[in-house]
């Protein structure tokens, strides 16, 4: 009987959308341990001056590397920011479907009843002739005299579709940000 | 047609019909609860700490509302909202999170509250 392996196809099926993992994912790799440092001032000030002030050095830095903040709450020690830039000549290695910028998608129908009826139709997508995009946000929070960053980057195509994402908190930006950090409050401490 | 054929048309039919449906059904987002003794204020910043030492990024966070959200850049990217209140002596923390767009069910996030009760220290 043909239904028996049918049903079983469909029980895949089914199970294939199911899927969930066991546990709230993470980042793999985990955050770099550069991500995680001491911000430099002695802590002899109280502490919401100092958690400030750590802050208010990290927007300095973000702003002068192109980042936009999003959403701040400096009673939590919390910074969140992002910056775009476009990305030329991108295409997804791993998916060329339509070939780079020709933003055309073809859909079709296909009906099989008394007859056979076969129906194509093009559009041209939204966003024909935009440039794909990457997306980069960053997370601080300033906590207990450390400074925690986070980054994420995401990569769309030129259809707006996502298209790549990965967590980026590795060592090359943190030990940057690190440095940057470091020599914009050691001006304002030594004068 | 003969017979059989227009069964097994029907049978495939129906499969895909379900097949299709599987995957639209959309649950409604479900947090998951649990107390700690910690007051509100300390509970919501070990909840947050503890997102970004995950990797998580913070997209939105108020330590006044209680109230935090969170991503992660893994495909189809996870998400976390996280709402913390005020308990009789002690706090509420309420966790959901959605893998692309479907809910992710409430029993896999047990141990992401484990692990903020273990930073809290409050493992029995």
């Amino acid at each position: 009987m043909k239904a028996i392996p049918l049903s079983i196809t469909c029980l895949l099926a089914l199970a294939g959308c199911q899927t969930v993992p066991d546990r709230l994912p993470q980042a793999e790799p985990a955050p770099a341990a550069a991500c995680y440092f001491p911000t430099d001032p002695p802590t002899d000030q109280s502490a919401p001056d100092e958690t400030l002030s750590v802050l208010t050095a990290s927007i300095d830095v973000l702003e002068a590397w192109g980042f936009s903040l999003e959403t701040t709450d400096t009673e939590l020690g919390l910074v969140s920011a992002s910056r775009e830039r476009e990305l030329i000549g991108y295409y997804d290695r791993y998916d060329y479907d339509y070939g780079y910028g020709s933003g055309f998608r073809l859909f079709g129908g296909f009906g099989i009843g008394r007859g056979v009826g076969i129906g194509v139709g093009g559009s041209f997508g939204p966003g024909f002739g935009q440039q794909p995009v990457e997306v980069e946000r960053v997370s601080l929070l300033a906590r207990d005299g450390h400074l925690r960053i986070s980054r994420d980057i995401r990569r769309f195509d030129h259809l707006g579709d996502l298209r790549e994402s990965y967590s980026a908190s590795n060592d090359d930006f943190c030990g940057r940000f690190q440095d940057a950090f470091s020599s914009s409050v050691t001006p304002q401490g030594a004068s | 047609m003969t017979p059989f054929r227009h069964t097994s048309w029907v049978a495939l039919t129906l499969c895909a019909t379900l097949w299709l449906a599987g995957c639209a059904t959309t649950q409604p987002l479900e947090p998951r609860e649990l107390r700690y003794s910690a007051p509100m204020e300390q509970t919501f910043r070990e909840a947050v700490a503890l997102m970004m030492e995950q990797g998580y990024v913070i997209r939105h966070a108020d330590l006044t509302l209680g109230r935090a959200e969170a991503s992660l850049a893994r495909w189809p990217e996870y998400r976390i909202q996280l709402q913390v209140s005020d308990a009789q002596g002690g706090s509420l923390v309420s966790v959901s999170a959605l893998r692309g767009s479907q809910p992710i069910p409430p029993y896999v996030l047990d141990p992401w509250l484990v692990e903020l009760q273990r930073k809290l220290g409050e493992l029995p």
